[in-house]
């Protein structure tokens, strides 16, 4: 890295931070911090979204899994979530711009009640803490600018921590949008100047195996459904969620979303074949830094500084949203409705704040327990699937009368047999250095089971969507919920 | 030109021109949110 990269990742890390300050003097209360007061149209939902879902663990776990396997990355492991997020943009979206809902929790509450709303609000929280892009930031800072590991997660983090604080949801959404084409932008050119080193496309068929030009590359079947079941996580991802009650009207959010899915798959295509054309190279590094390897070895000078910029935005977009989202659900949705009902707006925004510094010090204790990029995301993912999508999707479309019991049930068996679950592969399990995971196999020879960790959705879904049954058939209607009407949209 | 080359060569093209355009429709709904946000009142 030369002066001029130095100066480029500085410039970058300054104008994150003056943008907080802008926005910080344009914040009243909870509603205009959270949901940036209902205000963001198509262009500001597309760049937040799009860069709020991608960060570090798509850059580096995407082409972790291309380089080990190759394409499978993105027809197995990524493909899914165009599909889940397209039902997102179609039919999720659309019942919920009826409400006048701020968070995902919120959701829980109206149908089930508070004891829900809080089993929701922890797996939400838990899903959202950014531990992997707050990790990974510290190890680009150490790897590429020689930052010690510590103080570039310190610095990382609090960059993120700082304008989030200040400015909430619209400095995020604003950021987002500097990041989002940032990431793009360096992406892009650095796959082309790649790509010119392993002589294209066809040079990387001639080095890698068949298998790595295989759709499903040598993964089990069950391992496939797992990754394809993770992406049903994008129907209550909270931060899409967040920005859907951020919209304008459900029109923006639309056209938002169908654009996204459009840039995400070519970021995903992209960063698959980055992770391949490391492998083409024979470059020998750990697989979730053999896309950060391979470019910076191709980027001249000052290129190599807005490709670092690019992919610090890549990890900060994502920590920004996602301690947001953390920090509200503490705030909004677990001290307020059971400690202090009466809480005005002010006092929730400055817990709010104070929650948001708690989640990232969470975040950074709690990284340090996954030794894959792709594990860790199927656990978070499978915590807040496994305790919230029965409920939520039921509330929102099941033609009875829900019952606080079975949302309650539901959440609780959900989040406790996936953790279960986890709990005892972790344990009775060993590491499989072939697949980068924990398995655990029980018996022997022809009649051996092989519990991977990632199955935990395998048996969590299904509990929770039992407790469900039991809880509908054995609790007491809520009184009917009011739909409200939609709020009119703002010219 | 292979479909795998093909497919890799327009989605470069998107990711850069898709992100400048948005980024470029972007600069003016911010202005005018930031405008919106300055002359609406404190909430209560």
């Amino acid at each position: 890295m030369t002066a001029i990269d130095f100066t480029i990742v500085g410039l970058y890390l300054a104008g994150m931070i003056a943008i907080g300050a802008i926005v910080a003097g344009r914040i009243h209360g909870f509603r205009d911090y959270f949901v940036a007061a209902g205000r963001l149209t198509t262009p500001l939902l597309v760049c937040s979204l799009v860069s709020t879902y991608y960060g570090l663990d798509v850059l580096f776990g995407g082409s972790e899994v291309s380089y080990l396997e190759g394409v499978v990355a993105f027809f197995g492991y990524t493909r899914p979530y165009y599909v889940a997020i397209l039902v997102a943009a179609l039919v999720v979206a659309r019942k919920l711009k009826h409400y006048d809902f701020l968070s995902l929790p919120d959701v829980a509450a109206h149908f089930y009640g508070n004891g829900t709303r809080a089993v929701v609000a922890v797996a939400s929280a838990f899903y959202s803490l950014p531990l992997l892009s707050i990790m990974g930031i510290g190890v680009l800072l150490d790897s590429v600018m020689g930052i010690p590991f510590t103080w570039g997660v310190l610095l990382g983090a609090a960059v993120a921590l700082a304008y989030t604080v200040l400015g909430g949801l619209l400095a995020d959404s604003l950021t987002d949008t500097v990041q989002f084409m940032l990431m793009c932008v360096t992406l892009g050119i650095a796959a082309a100047l790649t790509l010119r080193t392993t002589g294209g496309i066809e040079g990387m068929r001639d080095s890698l195996p068949p298998s790595f030009f295989e759709p499903t590359g040598t993964y089990p079947a069950w391992v496939l459904l797992v990754f394809a079941g993770s992406a049903l996580s994008a129907l209550i991802e909270p931060a899409f969620y967040q920005r859907i009650f951020a919209a304008v009207n459900y029109r923006a959010v639309l056209a938002a979303l169908l654009i996204g899915i459009v840039l995400w798959a070519a970021y995903d295509w992209v960063t698959t074949i980055l992770g391949m054309a490391a492998a083409a190279r024979g470059i020998d590094v750990e697989p979730r830094y053999a896309l950060l390897t391979v470019v910076l070895d191709v980027l001249p000078a000052g290129l190599r500084g807005l490709f670092v910029a690019g992919v610090l935005a890549t990890a900060m977009s994502t920590i920004d949203s996602y301690l947001l989202v953390a920090g509200g659900n503490l705030a909004y949705d677990l001290y307020r409705p059971i400690v202090r009902p009466d809480m005005d707006e002010r006092a929730v925004l400055r817990l709010a704040r104070v929650m948001i510094v708690v989640a990232a010090i969470a975040s950074v204790v709690l990284a340090l327990f996954f030794r894959s990029i792709v594990t860790a995301w199927i656990f978070m993912s499978t915590i807040l699937v496994a305790s919230a999508l029965v409920p939520i999707l039921a509330g929102l479309y099941a033609p009875w009368r829900t019952t606080p019991a079975a949302g309650l049930a539901s959440s609780l068996a959900g989040l406790g047999v996936a953790i279960g679950y986890f709990v005892l592969v972790s344990v009775l399990g060993s590491y499989s250095e072939e697949w980068g995971t924990q398995i655990w196999t029980i018996g022997s020879g022809d009649s051996r089971v092989e519990l991977w960790l990632e199955y935990a959705l395998l048996f969590a879904l299904p509990a929770s969507a039992m407790a469900y049954a039991f809880g509908q058939l054995l609790g007491r209607p809520k009184p009917e919920p009011a739909e409200r009407p939609a709020e009119p949209a703002i010219p | 030109m292979s479909a795998w080359t093909l497919l890799t060569w327009i989605s470069i093209v998107v990711l850069v021109a898709g992100s400048v355009g948005v980024f470029a429709w972007f600069l003016r709904d911010a202005w005018r949110l930031l405008r919106e946000l300055d002359a609406q009142p404190p909430e209560s």
